[in-house]
């Protein structure tokens, strides 16, 4: 499901315009940046929690010619299910099967 | 960047709402939809790409997400001038003047090592960056297809590429950000990376070692990042520790100092203190010497006058064999004054024996034992201390006319009287 097709689908279940679940979707990606950025996170009851996590910069080395490199730091966003939706994921794959 | 908080579902809503100048029950109803349906299409089966923020999708029965380029570059923004270096086996510290472009084809040259595990990449990277040209449009190539995730490599160029405009000119094609992003001509949703897995990642981890701790030294010499918090691996790391130490030793040697300093106050305090309890003591001495000075005088003047009067009140006929015997006894005494008056064989010579005090002698030749001080003063040189006599030496006994010795005599007694008290002040001192 794309993008587009996933904020039709949520338009007519939340009941508004596209234009404006767009925009807040827009918004809660804009709140997910500013979040992670810091490396702090949002929770979410019942799907999971989105989290920033700082990799510092590092010498990585190549094993078989030896050279290294330097990186910089970096953030990801990492994300992290809830067990209710594991638990939701899972009796439905054991229906499917 | 350090905050590590965790925002709740209310503060979520709360915070939505600000931003986007809603309702709160209109951003608490849609959030709930949005992930309910995310969810709800997860458990049908189906991936979700949402733009601008990244796809879910289920493996191996978990749910996972990958944030898409937009999201990872805001994320990232603060390094985005960062960029991979290769360093050199003979690094000599100083930044060389190709390290944007060598640096930024040997990110992708160890990209493509990590996909494809060809480490030779990596070393042409940094000697010959024409050479590898061809390999890094294969590198786009790949992750344009398998939208690898950001890996370790994957980092925007340095500060000092800021200043190079060849380097500024290279970013765009370098970053492997954008480098994922300009071959797909799809829309944005197609940005967001859709293959990829946290197990890809881990898969291409192996290609590559990161350094032990032994590498720092080496790592010093990398100019780069200084103004980034580094992790025990990196560089600075060690200079970040050498700096506190002189702040230690400089603690240690204020605290050794400061405690040298107060011992040397408190040792001059409590000499000070011992010195006054010390006079005070010698002055209470002093004092008790006068008072029984006063008290021997009184005393002496008491028993002088029985002197006197013995003869006469012990003048009974039958006690006269015993005032002979008495008569006998202090001839002996007498003597010494009767040879004063006419200064002959004076002055006289004694030995010391264990014994021997000076009052006694002072008796034993002048008939009164408060006259010891003139033997004193006549010996000062031989005798130390008045109290210890020097046990077989021959002591001067000055003449009596010398120093007006009359026992007697109350204003001679209290000559002696005085001269002993000074002498004795003088010892105790």
């Amino acid at each position: 499901m794309d993008s587009k097709e996933f904020i039709a689908e949520l338009s007519k279940r939340v009941g508004r315009p596209e234009a404006d679940v767009e925009a807040l979707v827009e918004g809660l990606s804009a709140l997910l940046k500013e979040e992670c950025g810091q490396l702090g996170g949002i929770a979410i009851p019942g799907f999971g929690k989105f989290q920033g996590r700082k990799t510092l910069e590092r010498i990585v080395v190549d094993e078989q010619s030896g050279k290294r490199v330097l990186y910089p730091p970096k953030i990801e966003m990492e994300f992290v299910q809830s067990s209710i939706l594991k638990a939701r994921l899972a009796e439905k794959g054991g229906r499917n099967e | 960047m350090s905050s590590n908080r965790m925002m709740v579902f209310p503060e979520l809503v709360s915070a939505l709402s600000q931003s986007t100048n809603t309702s709160a029950e209109l951003c608490e109803v849609f959030l709930k939809d949005f992930f309910a349906k995310i969810s709800e299409s997860l458990i049908d089966g189906q991936d979700v790409v949402v733009e601008g923020m990244g796809s879910f999708m289920v493996a191996d029965g978990n749910v996972a997400f990958e944030p898409c380029d937009e999201m990872r570059a805001s994320l990232n923004a603060a390094f985005e001038f960062f960029e991979p270096i290769e360093l050199d086996d003979d690094y000599d510290g100083e930044v060389p003047e190709d390290a944007p472009a060598g640096a930024a084809v040997a990110a992708e040259a160890v990209e493509k090592a990590a996909v494809e595990t060809e480490p030779e990449t990596v070393a042409v990277a940094d000697s010959d960056t024409a050479s590898v040209e061809p390999e890094v449009a294969e590198v786009k190539e790949d992750v344009a297809e398998e939208q690898v995730a950001p890996s370790e490599e994957e980092k925007p160029a340095e500060p000092e590429a800021v200043d190079e405009p060849e380097a500024t000119a290279e970013e765009p094609e370098t970053r492997p950000e954008e480098v994922a992003v300009e071959p797909e001509p799809e829309p944005e949703p197609e940005k967001c990376p859709e293959t990829t897995s946290g197990e890809v990642k881990e898969s291409e981890e192996p290609a590559v070692e990161e350094t032990p701790a032994e590498d720092m030294p080496e790592k010093q010499e990398a100019p780069a990042y200084q103004d980034e918090p580094v992790s025990q691996e990196e560089p600075e790391d060690e200079e970040v520790v050498e700096e506190p130490r002189p702040r230690k030793s400089g603690f240690w040697k204020g605290f050794i100092c400061g405690a040298v300093a107060m011992a040397i106050v408190g040792g001059g305090g409590g000499y000070a203190v011992y010195y006054q309890r010390e006079v005070a003591r010698l002055e209470q001495e002093m004092q008790d010497a006068r008072d029984e000075m006063a008290m021997l005088t009184g005393e002496i003047g008491s028993i002088a006058t029985p002197e006197a009067s013995v003869p006469e009140v012990a003048a009974p006929e039958t006690a006269k064999s015993e005032r002979e015997e008495v008569a006998v006894k202090e001839e002996e005494p007498r003597k010494p004054e009767q040879k004063p008056a006419s200064e002959e064989g004076w002055p006289k010579h004694f030995k010391v024996s264990k014994t021997d005090y000076l009052s006694n002698i002072s008796r034993k030749y002048y008939g009164h034992y408060i006259f010891w001080v003139y033997i004193y003063l006549e010996n000062e040189s031989i005798i130390r201390d008045p109290n210890n006599l020097p046990v077989g030496q021959t002591l001067n006994i000055p003449a009596p006319s010398k120093y007006g010795i009359d026992k007697n005599s109350a204003s001679s007694v209290a000559k002696a009287e005085a001269a002993a008290f000074e002498v004795l002040r003088k010892s105790k001192r």
